[in-house]
């Protein structure tokens, strides 16, 4: 007996700050709510969250009894499927149905929304204890419309190079800064039909190929819009990044990985299969999972690769934005900003961190000695940097970007998989991209964001 | 019938009561199937009719609704994207189900000739790719040819030294649905085929050979048009089937690389709903997808003359 619990004891020992700190977090999301809500003023209210499942949503569910003890309220969480949760939401907004107070939306879904009118405007009932400069500027930016805040984030990414350390250890090779010397790596990296170079997404979509074919796009000076909206993707610098995109997955991808996915990147390199991938940081856990990867302690983390006009990280946000139908003079709206704040406060953040979630929005967070005692250093000043230099409009925060992107998405990837040349491929999407803004009325009408490179 | 002098033979009026009129209406007896098929199929059919002609936009709620005439029409068959939609519609469904008939036709006569007492478990076993799912069989497939993962490209790199990726490549994608729609819809074709064989009389073909014809000769001008109405059922019915492609374009590829395997229903599906909301354009090319599936199994009817009897 004594043997077998001397260690246990000393065990205990050793875990005990660190329940306490897990502790101590969660009694801060607690205590926080006198910060956000008056007690006992909502009952009767009901709210209904119309959202998915991701870590970061079910962690609030998970703690929503909190708010409704404490203020009275009832709140329902309704969880869609991914795809089917957009049009649950454009349905309810579109008809006023009133069904929902608030949506779960990505970033890219604000213009939209906000433009119709959907989404109720937040910056007069922001509180002081939600610290809103805390928030990652470029996600405050990417939730507001026009100067006008329109939604709070639960979780943002960044995209960041992945390297295998033992690979490029092994050609000495030092870590790529810029798209040529990445192309330069992904090249000697090749070992067919053993490893490969890279991996990076081709499959046709806004949030495919489109999402990380940007970087390159930007990284080589390409614009998407003129300041008439006219597009302006088939320029000769997009036509050179598309090329430079294309020539990388032709000379060191898998074969046929001009047609892959987001699921077939991250399974490649988690398996071990390929040396580098331009990522999103949301597969940081994948990666040094031992259940899901053969390469865990041997990634390395950097910023993305700069190009002749230097590095820009992608970025995408999901947060939570509350229902035009709900009307600001009412307790309703309240009770539901009030719940949003205290949802996505910092003390959240700080506690679902704790409980190893990650894919922080908030500075404080991101430079928490927390976030340092559970994540790779290397990886953390990965993000804070790429969370710096993101743009706001790296895509078009604007209303018709979903149907855009898809287009291009659909063009680009017969150039990635070598059936037609970027020239062609971007002319024919710029063609479709006219047409459908002139039916939309807004071709020839001014562009409503700044453009990252405002001489075009 | 005069030989049964002046004895009245069925419904006459001496015997029976004579009825109203309608009620002998050879309409009666269907009618409440007409009127059910009517009610459930009609309406969504004309509102799909009506769609197709006003401009409906979900994302542009506040755009003014007006009829627009044939232009959701001219944007499906003049638009680059809408056009190679059909061409791949009539791509893929021509020729799956030709490569089905063929296909069910050879494994029919090889069941029926060198199966023996083990034709009924052959049969069964045959039948197997029908009762799979489009959707498990779509995610199957694109698992096997998985180039890092898939036995098909490990195979085929342990022979050749080379990884391919048989759906990387706008024909191979093409060739992969046509192949899996084939691969799903020919054991159809072989219960059909084989049934038909089996009931053919044999004397025909023991004439022949009596008279010299060689075993494929007899086959081939002899039994086969013995076959003919047999055939042309089993290819109106692999028709109607293999060009009901969705799973594997949407699931296998998605569509891709690019454009290449978008037909016309994955074409509907991402020009309304996943990729942009033109509700009406998608209506559009929906009734263009129904003619067009009309005219291809009237021509079907026609070439087949399914109802035309061989030998009388």
């Amino acid at each position: 007996m004594k043997y077998t619990s001397l260690p246990a004891f000393a065990f205990s020992l050793m875990l005990l700050p660190a329940a306490a700190y897990a502790q101590d977090y969660e009694a801060a999301v607690k205590s926080s709510l006198p910060d956000f809500a008056q007690a006992n003023a909502f009952s009767g209210v009901t709210i209904n969250v119309a959202c998915r499942h991701l870590p970061a949503m079910d962690f609030i569910e998970s703690h929503k009894a909190l708010f409704e003890q404490y203020t009275g309220a009832k709140i329902n969480f309704t969880d869609y499927p991914e795809n089917d949760l957009r049009s649950h939401i454009v349905a309810d907004a579109a008809n006023k149905a009133g069904g929902f107070q608030l949506y779960c939306l990505d970033d890219n879904y604000i213009p939209l929304f906000a433009s119709n009118k959907w989404v109720q405007p937040l910056d007069s009932v922001i509180k002081p204890a939600y610290k809103i400069d805390d928030l990652f500027d470029s996600l405050k930016s990417a939730y507001s419309w026009q100067g006008k805040l329109s939604g709070l984030p639960i979780y943002s990414e960044v995209t960041i190079l992945y390297y295998r350390k033992d690979l490029l250890a092994a050609k000495n090779i030092a870590v790529p800064k810029t798209i040529a010397e990445l192309e330069d790596a992904a090249v000697k990296l090749k070992n067919a039909p053993r490893t490969y170079g890279i991996a990076l997404r081709g499959l046709r979509g806004e949030g495919m190929n489109v999402y990380t074919w940007t970087e390159w796009l930007r990284s080589y000076g390409g614009d998407f819009l003129g300041p008439q909206m006219q597009p302006v993707f088939n320029s000769p610098e997009a036509i050179e990044g598309t090329e430079h995109y294309a020539k990388i997955i032709h000379d060191a991808g898998p074969p046929g990985s001009g047609t892959w996915g987001w699921p077939q990147v991250s399974s490649s390199f988690a398996a071990g299969r390929v040396a580098m991938t331009v990522e999103s940081t949301a597969f940081y856990p994948t990666f040094n999972d031992p259940k899901q990867s053969n390469v865990v302690g041997n990634v390395g983390y950097a910023v993305v690769p700069a190009g002749p006009k230097g590095a820009y990280p992608a970025n995408y946000a999901i947060g939570l934005a509350v229902a035009a139908s709900v009307d600001p003079s009412s307790k309703a709206f309240t009770a539901t900003s009030d719940f949003l704040q205290w949802a996505t406060s910092q003390q959240m953040e700080f506690a679902r961190t704790a409980q190893g979630i990650g894919n922080e929005d908030r500075k404080s967070v991101n430079q928490s000695a927390l976030l340092k005692s559970k994540l790779d250093p290397a990886y953390i000043e990965a993000v804070s940097e790429g969370q710096k230099i993101t743009k706001t409009n790296y895509r078009p925060m604007i209303p018709q970007w979903r149907e855009m992107g898809d287009i291009i998405g659909a063009h680009i990837e017969s150039v990635f998989t070598g059936s037609t040349t970027a020239k062609d491929a971007l002319d024919a999407a710029a063609a479709e991209v006219s047409d459908r803004f002139k039916t939309e009325g807004v071709l020839n009408t001014p562009r409503q964001y700044e453009e990252l490179f405002p001489s075009n | 019938m005069t030989a049964t002098g002046g004895i009245a033979i069925g419904s006459s009026p001496r015997l029976a009561p004579r009825r109203r009129s309608w009620l002998r209406s050879p309409w009666l007896v269907p009618l409440p199937g007409f009127l059910l098929l009517a009610v459930l199929s009609l309406p969504p059919f004309l509102y799909a009719l009506y769609l197709s002609f006003i401009n409906v936009d979900i994302s542009l709620p506040n755009n003014k609704v007006h009829f627009v005439g044939l232009a959701n029409y001219a944007q499906v068959l003049g638009s680059p994207v809408g056009q190679h939609a059909l061409l791949i519609t009539l791509i893929v469904s021509f020729g799956s189900t030709a490569a089905a008939i063929v296909i069910g036709l050879v494994i029919a006569y090889l069941i029926h000739l060198f199966a023996g007492r083990l034709d009924g478990l052959v049969t069964v076993l045959v039948l197997i790719p029908l009762a799979v799912s489009p959707v498990a069989m779509a995610l199957v497939f694109s698992l096997m040819l998985d180039p890092l993962y898939g036995p098909v490209p490990q195979i085929v790199a342990f022979l050749t030294g080379a990884l391919i990726a048989p759906t990387g490549t706008s024909l191979g994608a093409l060739l992969t649905i046509i192949f899996v729609q084939t691969w799903q819809w020919s054991p159809l074709a072989v219960i059909l085929l084989l049934g038909g064989i089996k009931s053919l009389p044999i004397e025909p073909i023991e004439a022949a050979m009596i008279d010299g014809a060689s075993f494929w000769r007899a086959l081939w001008h002899i039994h086969l048009p013995l076959l003919r109405p047999l055939l042309a059922v089993a290819a109106i019915f692999e028709f109607i089937l293999c060009s009901q492609v969705f799973a594997a374009t949407e699931l296998l590829t998605n569509g891709g690389p690019g454009n290449a395997t978008v037909d016309l229903s994955l074409y509907i599906y991402k020009i309304g709903i996943s990729e942009s909301s033109q509700v009406s354009v998608a209506a559009a090319a929906g009734v263009i997808t129904l003619i067009l599936g009309l005219i291809s199994t009237a021509v079907w009817l026609k070439v087949a003359k399914w109802d035309v009897q061989v030998y009388q």
